[in-house]
């Protein structure tokens, strides 16, 4: 490879030179071509016709393209032969395509929430050089090439290579999530782009200081823009159940369709009129096709969604309700998801021994080295700052320590990202000391002495650090964030402007800080419920390999003894491609160390093309793509940031992993009882279709009107469907595997068990007692009926009421895979009672009560009659119970994947 | 020899950059730049723009060949009668946006160059001046031509000695009616197609390089959209420049691809690269 040279790597004013500029600034007119070339500074996609595209899409799935076609179809009918209630019915259908539409519609717009957050993170105006002069230009306008000016508490507008810098520190934690600040200088170096320490980027903040930089990169070309570019056009996979429903749909539209067309033609040639065939047509597609299906599935999404609510869990999308339920694989976030983000001193130890520092006054002695490199402020009785330095001064505060008085610092060093450390000069009883506090890798170089508490401090040696950094590994793998503490005597008064290289020298190693988080304590339990639900749980941190090896083991990720085999570190990450990380996975890798945020989505996508059902959390602005790319997006309510939130479909309003967990086991239950209503609808259709069939066969009056049918799919079904919605988990819902990515819906068990068991029978009840009430009035084989005669009207109502009744037998049933339905709990969901008594008051009502009679077309039965119609609930229940006893005698329990629908 | 078509402008120096690069690593050490005098920049700004040139040339030791040409018939025409039939060589040039156009390639003299056959070409989109003409990651999108790794090796061998890392990658292209519907199965067997392909590309870059001095990595994804799917795959990747390839093809593919082309030049995170296709 070629030695090559970017902006980083350039002195000022070589920088200066390559972009066409100088310390005086673009002119107007250079700035103005430069706006036309490279376009605005701004990050969203220039797209007008977005929001239009994404509201036609959705009119493009079958079920919306057949549901529209049929409402065209009754229009044209209306209008051929008005007076037959087709318009109603036409308006009725496109109601629920529009409905269907711009629901999905809304779901999809939800992705501009997450670029308003992203827009807080650019200021509207800056300040540059320009032809000499300094001037406010809106941030639109900012061109590569422009001198920016940079100062305290701005936000950066535009990637830039510094060129003059003051004190200038900046919070990077939008690009890297790390919040800790990065001091910037303007001389060249050799880091990569993105790690320059002379690059300020767009998105970030102005700490201290000011500077000037020579912008590079504007609008999508900084980093930050490629995040918002990111956040805007990645598209979200279907979930597995939109995926599941299309697949339902298609399956369903495809009969409809076929069914309707075939038996439309075989009228034609039979020589039926074109409007008999056109009601024929319809029928059949009205009856194959369950209206009222898709907004039910809303529904229980919805009340889904309300009941994870409680348990903590905010779902953004309705989708993410069953969602959750799928997933394979969760990636999660250590610092605040499974432990509880409150950092504490818990060991301190001496250097050499390993030994715990038990004397009172060499612990305040090794605290207060440790203070001086730290920077806390003292608001309202509780300490302010950095999470550690924050835990330091609570721990010498807290009579972790001798009761001395602690350290006064005079001169604070932040801790640097790269330098890996911070440091200060503090005063301690009377003492000036230097401290610095960091990684022991970056402190060891430093160090000249070592000093083990009540013998005299030694020189350092090969042998002195082996054994020191022995003692940090073992620190480390017990699962404690390892800080390691050096200091020296700093006699005089220090150089105002004195940089901290120059005061690193001679430092005399005092030991270590074992800092620790702890786990929440709910996090094994729920850990040990993924593993029985067949869930893998990956760690996603930024902590040492054995750190992030010791608390996953605690927690349960990993089994006790694992190695270093199932962790991989974000350097070994950063190398892979993406089919090596497949395999790593495959080999059971679960702890991601020393990782950044970024290289979440590099996980997603792996675990993705692995085709597992992926959620992964996060909360900083960077998580923001990995949220989007997972199937299941799950963002931090506490800690996460804004974009996280609105690039999420679920916030956890704890940041608790339990609440994941509690989550995928209500998901999982919404998606039983999606099965569990589907099973039920589609059993009417049996009853439905089969009358159609048979007045196109045979010399027969039709069973069922259209609006009849409908008064079944978007009427009477909708409550109990909806009951059924609102059942509770089954005891095993948590003890089977995820099902896998292809299960359908619409399996052949459940089609089976829908129109060829419980939907034959119910068709053979209602038919043979419209036959019974047609033969009784008078009726013989082949005798033509008007729509109008009391008996045709009579005869429909009673196949219609015995549907209804019979829909109570199913309901009841399909509670339970296993159980009868009869069971406990059924007084206690009150949809199923109303539900239950809807389906009763209406087979009455529309055979009795003249306002029903006339917009159904029905007419009243005798009351044994009726009363035959009742047998049909404890025959419909009865069968399908002894079928129950029958399949699931044999296997003691089955897997879900395989789980037969009913 | 490498021949660049400056057009005056500052842009000129950033596509420039490109070329010096190249240069500095080809054999004869040679970079011809061509201007056409059209008049819309002075020639005291080209002058001291090309003595830049020149001196940057020769302290990396580049034999610097400046030529302004009279303005003939147009711009494209005075250029091409310039450039040798050299198949070695390789044209560089700037996509420009057209003076008030939405267009960055359709109708330019960029196009106009990529369709000669005198010599390779290489049409630069830069947004990115700050890398200097120097990236280190790329973004290969490939769209399955038998073709394979040899249409690109004229400006892939350039580029091949910045590179750090090479991002192959191909989008199995779906219809949007159809994608909702398929199956797992079918989409394996799409993915097995597209990895195959790069794959063998693999193979190809290997053979001429060997041994790599980057690393490889491949990426399929089975898309309705390859644009979205290519400047999606550029940002998350952070690449630095990508390769394209325009077809020479029927007129009705030229439309919808060249739309398609447009946004990738309007939209892209990265420098892009354009080199004529099958």
């Amino acid at each position: 490879m070629m030695t090559s040279v970017q902006i980083q790597n350039l002195t000022a004013e070589q920088a200066y030179t390559a972009l066409g500029s100088d310390p005086g600034g673009l002119s107007n007119a250079e700035a103005g071509d430069r706006l036309r070339e490279i376009g605005a500074n701004s990050i969203e996609i220039g797209d007008p016709w977005r929001i239009a595209r994404s509201l036609l899409r959705q009119f493009t799935n079958f079920f919306t393209i057949l549901l529209v076609v049929s409402a065209a179809i009754c229009f044209a009918a209306e209008s051929v032969q008005p007076g037959q209630s087709m318009a109603l019915l036409g308006w009725a259908l496109a109601g629920v395509a529009l409905l269907n539409a711009l629901f999905s519609f809304i779901q999809e717009y939800r992705a501009e929430r997450a670029m308003q957050a992203l827009r807080k993170f650019l200021p509207p105006t800056v300040e540059v050089v320009r032809g000499g002069q300094t001037q406010t230009l809106l941030a639109d306008e900012l061109v590569p090439g422009d001198l920016l000016l940079l100062n305290e508490g701005m936000r950066i507008p535009a990637d830039a290579r510094m060129v003059d810098a003051t004190n200038l520190t900046i919070n990077n934690a939008p690009l890297t999530g790390e919040s800790r600040p990065v001091i910037l200088t303007a001389g060249p170096t050799d880091s990569r782009l993105v790690e320059s320490s002379n690059v300020a980027f767009a998105g970030c903040l102005v700490m201290r200081g000011s500077g000037q930089g020579i912008v590079f990169a504007t609008g999508l070309r900084t980093e930050f823009g490629k995040l918002a570019h990111l956040s805007q056009a990645l598209r979200r996979a279907p979930s597995p159940l939109e995926q599941q429903t299309a697949h339902m749909v298609r399956t369903l539209t495809i009969i409809a369709v076929s069914l309707g067309v075939t038996f439309f033609l075989y009228g034609v040639f039979s020589g039926r009129s074109l409007w008999i065939n056109l009601v024929f047509m319809m029928g059949i597609i009205v009856a194959n096709v369950p209206e009222g299906l898709l907004p039910t599935f809303t529904l229980a999404l919805a009340m889904g969604s309300l009941r994870m609510a409680r348990k903590n869990v905010l779902v953004t999308g309705l989708n993410a309700v069953e969602g959750l339920g799928a997933t394979q694989v969760i990636c999660t976030d250590k610092t605040g998801t499974l432990t509880l983000n409150q950092l504490a001193v818990t060991r301190l130890v001496a250097p050499l021994s390993g030994a715990d520092l038990s004397d009172p006054q060499a612990r305040e002695q090794m605290l207060n080295i440790a203070l001086c490199a730290c920077e806390v402020h003292t608001v309202d009785d509780a300490y302010r700052g950095d999470p550690l330095d924050v835990a330091i001064a609570q721990s010498l505060a807290g009579g972790a320590a001798g009761g001395g008085s602690p350290a006064r610092v005079l001169r604070h060093f932040p801790f640097d990202v790269e330098r890996k450390r911070s440091a200060g000069i503090g005063e301690v009883a009377d003492r000036q000391l230097f401290a610095v506090k960091g990684a022991w890798e970056v402190i060891r170089p430093l160090l000249s002495h070592v000093g083990e508490p009540g013998q005299e401090r030694r020189p350092v040696s090969d042998e002195a650090l082996d054994r020191a950094e022995a003692v940090m590994t073992e620190l480390a793998g017990a699962g404690y964030r390892v800080v390691a503490v050096a200091g020296r005597e700093q006699p005089g008064e220090v150089p105002e402007g004195i940089a901290q290289d120059e005061l690193e020298h001679d430092l005399v190693l005092a030991g270590f800080l074992g800092i620790e988080d702890p786990i929440r304590p709910e996090v094994p339990s729920a850990l040990e419920r993924c593993r029985t639900a067949g869930i893998e749980v990956m760690m996603i941190t930024g902590d040492h390999p054995d750190t992030a090896l010791a608390v996953a083991t605690r927690c349960g990720i990993v089994d006790a003894g694992a190695t270093g085999e199932q962790v991989l570190t974000g350097d070994v990450l950063e190398q892979l491609t993406e089919t090596a990380l497949e395999e790593a996975l495959e080999r059971g890798v679960r702890i991601f160390a020393r990782t950044n945020p970024s290289q979440k989505m590099k996980i997603v996508m792996a675990l993705r093309n692995m085709e597992r059902v992926v959620a992964m959390t996060g909360d900083g602005v960077n998580d923001a793509p990995a949220l989007k790319a997972a199937d299941i997006g799950i963002a931090m309510g506490k800690s996460g940031t804004d974009v996280a939130r609105a690039s999420a479909q679920i916030i956890l309003l704890d940041d608790n992993f339990a609440s994941i967990v509690a989550g995928i086991e209500e998901g999982r239950t919404v998606f039983q009882n999606i099965r569990k209503f589907t099973n039920y609808v589609l059993v009417s259709n049996g009853p439905e279709i089969i009358p159609y069939l048979l007045y196109i066969m045979l010399p027969v009056p039709l069973a069922l009107t259209v609006i009849q049918i409908l008064t079944i799919d978007l009427g009477t079904d909708i409550i109990p469907s909806m009951a059924l919605g609102q059942e509770p988990a089954e005891p095993e819902v948590m003890q089977q595997p995820p099902r896998k990515r292809d299960f359908h819906l619409l399996s052949p068990g459940l089609v089976i068990h829908s129109y060829l068991f419980l939907g034959l029978l119910e068709a053979a009840w209602s038919l043979g007692l419209f036959f019974f009430v047609l033969v009784q009035g008078g009726w013989h084989y082949g005798m033509e009926l008007a729509f109008d005669d009391p008996v045709y009207r009579s005869a429909t109502g009673i196949a219609l009421a015995t549907i209804l009744l019979m829909q109570i037998g199913n309901l009841v049933g399909r509670r339970f895979a296993r159980h009868s339905g009869l069971d406990a709990g059924i007084f206690k969901n009150r949809l199923m009672l109303a539900g239950i008594m809807i389906q009763i008051v209406f087979s009455w009502a529309l055979l009795y009560t003249k306002p029903l009679q006339t917009v159904l077309g029905t007419g009243p039965v005798a009351w044994y009659v009726y009363l035959a119609a009742w047998l049909g609930i404890p025959l419909i229940f009865g069968a399908d119970y002894l079928r129950k006893r029958l399949t699931w005698r044999a296997p003691a329990r089955r897997s879900f994947p395989e789980q037969p629908s009913p | 020899m490498i021949i660049l078509a400056h057009d005056g402008s500052i842009y000129g120096d950033w596509v420039a950059r490109y070329a010096i690069g190249f240069t500095a690593v080809e054999a004869d050490r040679k970079l011809l730049v061509l201007h056409v005098a059209e008049g819309k920049v002075s020639e005291e700004i080209v002058e001291s723009r090309f003595n830049r040139l020149g001196r940057e040339c020769a302290s990396l030791g580049i034999e610097f060949l400046p030529q302004v040409l009279p303005l003939g018939q147009s711009t494209y025409r005075s250029l091409r009668q310039s450039v040798p039939h050299d198949p070695q060589s390789l044209l560089i040039c700037g996509t420009r946006v057209k003076p008030r156009g939405q267009n960055y390639l359709s109708g330019t003299v960029a196009e106009k160059l990529l369709r000669t056959h005198q010599c390779p070409v290489l049409a630069l989109r830069v947004v990115q001046p700050g890398l200097l003409g120097h990236p280190h990651a790329m973004l290969l999108p490939l769209a399955g031509h038998l073709d394979g790794f040899l249409r690109i090796w004229p400006v892939f061998s350039r580029l091949a000695p910045f590179l750090q890392t090479v991002y192959l990658f191909r989008s199995m292209y779906v219809n949007r009616l159809r994608h909702p519907y398929l199956s797992s199965a079918h989409e394996r067997v799409l993915k097995a197609i597209g990895y195959k392909y790069l794959a063998k590309i693999s193979a190809e870059m290997e053979a001429q390089l060997e041994p790599l001095p980057f690393r490889t990595d491949r990426r399929v994804t089975i898309s309705t959209d390859w644009v979205n799917d290519v400047l999606v795959l550029a940002s998350r990747l952070k690449v630095q420049i990508m390769l394209l390839g325009v077809s020479e093809r029927n007129l009705a593919h030229r439309v919808f691809h060249g739309a398609a082309m447009e946004k990738v030049l309007r939209d892209t995170p990265c420098d892009v690269g354009i080199y004529r296709g099958p």
